[in-house]
């Protein structure tokens, strides 16, 4: 009895260990092509967001005076009244870090170069509140460049 | 772009094999895994110090050669000495049944997960945020004007970007764009690839070289079937390659206590060492190897493990020091002051919410996604333990409490770097808490794996575990 009871015991527990085995490699073909099919909603092969950035600010970085350096920098965040998305203020201004290297940016406009990349709204009431500390040089897609007077 | 990574990752085995030259076939596999992150870490501080010296003069790629050629020499001699019998005969048909089924879905997995890989870094080539932040935009500093590459330290820097984390990615990145005298994405894409093919290739190398086959494609499918190691390999961030240290620190301690052999030791503190040079939470795993090794150890001269271990630490753990002290700009995690952090360490109510994230990460990381299923991967590995438990605990101690300690150190390291944080706690756990079960997820599977029965001896009624 107590033999045929272990017997049983040890069958059961083999078929619950090779279930448990069978289990684990599904689900981990199962995970690995679902998220296979789940990279297509990173985006297209053929784009580079980051590459358009770098294309963005080289005018811009072409006009600066220095290679390596810091520059001031704002953007619609840094304006008061001005409504903007917190989370794409932030990743653009790592963007523009990134793709500026190796000058350092800092927030502000306190540097003798400073960059705005600022909406229209934005650069509008920016300019009112600075008129005749900057000479401006503007930019295609929201950027501009504020060289400050007198430093 | 094949030289870029071929010499170091060479080098790397070559410098493996040298201090460990044992020539079994499945310690082949593991040790030409562990010399792809120890060459690139290697290099990684040799780029370091070139530039130190000789920055803006754009001729490392002639002291690689050397070193090559130099270790490459070494190693032919002391191989022909030895005779050239050791190469390795693969003979699959010796393969069970269950062997054969289960290389082969872990084959299957491996190929779709490295489509994912491929497919990832192809979508996002300057890699994911933390990419851009710190490990590429640090390359970029020091490659773009590579004579004035000590600026790259500005303590004027936005403490955002981090300019105070080691270097051992960007450094990679930089000495790559310096050889092929172009800023190709291509550089961090294969890298970090490299460090998760790395990551995955230790822990079959190491449990075929302990358990079996079986359990070594088993682990193939834990690892590379769990979405969240796949993606973090592939968005050039430093995670997987910190794993990948503590995984092979961890991996290094066990088959010292099977072998005894005390190029292991050296190994271990080279690998912990080198984690310290890829995130600032990397030094948190010399010290809990140390204290893994005084404990592990304890009735066995622990003092001359910790030798040999400090050893294999020297060179690296230098490196990491003098960066810290001379160039890198205060950690912003560090800037609390002491008064704020003493304040945040006695408040309760920071300790129940990194416990609640914990045990949300603990029950949760790793997430297979199936429908009806909403545990993670950390709870199923336990299960599977209590059923497959082979009684290897009880048998090699020294090596399993080796490998928990350090993970409760680990744990415990970022536990401390919760309360002081001087960021918000909750934002600070959400961002990251994830990867930080990452980086020792990889060691926590090796150590239940390698305490557990192989499937071989639940399917094949011959088999003996």
């Amino acid at each position: 009895m107590i033999k045929k009871s272990l017997d049983i015991y040890a069958r059961s527990s083999k078929w619950l260990q090779q279930g448990a085995i069978v289990l684990i490699a599904l689900a981990g073909l199962y995970a690995s092509v679902q998220n296979l099919i789940s990279t297509k909603y990173l985006g297209s092969i053929t784009d580079d967001p980051v590459a358009d950035w770098e294309i963005r600010f080289a005018p811009l970085k072409e006009q600066l005076p220095f290679k390596r350096g810091v520059v001031g920098y704002i953007s619609d965040s840094n304006i008061p009244g001005v409504t903007y998305n917190t989370p794409n203020d932030e990743g653009e201004y790592v963007l523009a870090q990134y793709v500026l290297a190796p000058i350092i940016i800092v927030r502000g406009t306190d540097q003798e170069w400073n960059i705005g990349n600022l909406d229209k709204p934005a650069y509008e009431i920016w300019s009112k509140s600075n008129q005749g500390q900057f000479i401006v040089i503007p930019f295609k897609d929201k950027l501009y460049l504020f060289h400050r007077l007198g430093k | 772009m094949i030289v870029v990574f071929l010499l170091p990752i060479l080098t790397g085995v070559m410098l493996v094999h040298g201090i460990w030259p044992d020539r079994d076939s499945k310690i082949l596999v593991f040790k030409a895994f562990l010399g792809i992150g120890i060459g690139l870490g290697i290099w990684s501080l040799l780029y370091f110090l070139y530039l130190l010296w000789f920055a803006g003069r754009h001729g490392f790629i002639v002291i690689q050669v050397i070193i090559f050629i130099v270790l490459l020499a070494i190693t032919i001699w002391k191989e022909r000495k030895r005779g050239w019998g050791f190469l390795p005969h693969w003979n699959f048909r010796s393969l069970t049944r269950t062997q054969g089924i289960l290389a082969a879905f872990s084959c299957v997995v491996l190929l779709v997960s490295l489509s994912s890989t491929v497919s990832y870094l192809l979508r996002r080539k300057q890699g994911d945020w933390d990419a851009w932040m710190m490990f590429n935009r640090a390359a970029r500093f020091v490659y773009r004007d590579q004579a004035n590459w000590l600026e790259s330290f500005s303590p004027r820097m936005d403490p955002i970007f981090h300019a105070d984390y080691p270097l051992l990615l960007a450094m990679n990145i930089a000495s790559g764009w310096d050889t092929l005298g172009n800023e190709t994405p291509h550089v961090p894409m294969a890298e970090s690839a490299l460090f998760a093919i790395g990551c995955a290739g230790l822990m079959v190398g190491a449990l075929a070289c302990i358990k079996s086959v079986g359990q070594a494609a088993l682990g193939l499918i834990i690892l590379w079937g769990t979405p969240v190691v796949v993606n973090e390999g592939s968005r050039e961030m430093a995670d997987i390659p910190l794993a990948f240290f503590i995984l092979a620190t961890g991996i290094l301690i066990y088959l010292y206590v099977l072998h005894k052999k005390p190029g292991l030791l050296a190994l271990a503190g080279l690998t912990a060492g080198l984690a310290a040079w890829t995130k600032n939470e990397g030094s948190v795993i010399v010290i809990a190897a140390g204290l893994a090794l005084v404990i592990a150890f304890f009735r066995e001269k622990p003092l001359r493990a910790l030798g040999v271990y400090a050893l294999g630490l020297i060179l690296p753990l230098s490196i990491v020091l003098y960066f810290k002290f001379f160039l890198a700009p205060p950690s912003d995690v560090l800037s609390n002051g002491v008064a704020r952090s003493i304040a945040q360490v006695l408040d309760p109510s920071r300790h129940a919410e990194i416990l609640r994230f914990y045990w949300g990460e603990f029950l949760g990381f790793g997430r297979w996604g199936i429908p009806g299923l909403s545990i993670g991967i950390i709870p199923v590995l336990l299960i599977y333990f209590l059923l497959f438990n082979s009684g290897a605990v009880k048998k090699y101690p020294g090596a399993y409490i080796a490998g928990i300690t350090m993970l409760v150190i680990q744990a415990l390291g970022y536990y401390a770097i919760y309360l002081i944080t001087p960021y918000d706690l909750t934002w600070h756990l959400s961002y990251s808490i994830e990867r930080i079960a990452l980086q020792i997820f990889p060691l926590v599977a090796f150590l239940v794996l390698s305490a557990s029965r192989s499937p071989e001896s639940v399917f094949d009624s011959h088999a003996v575990d």
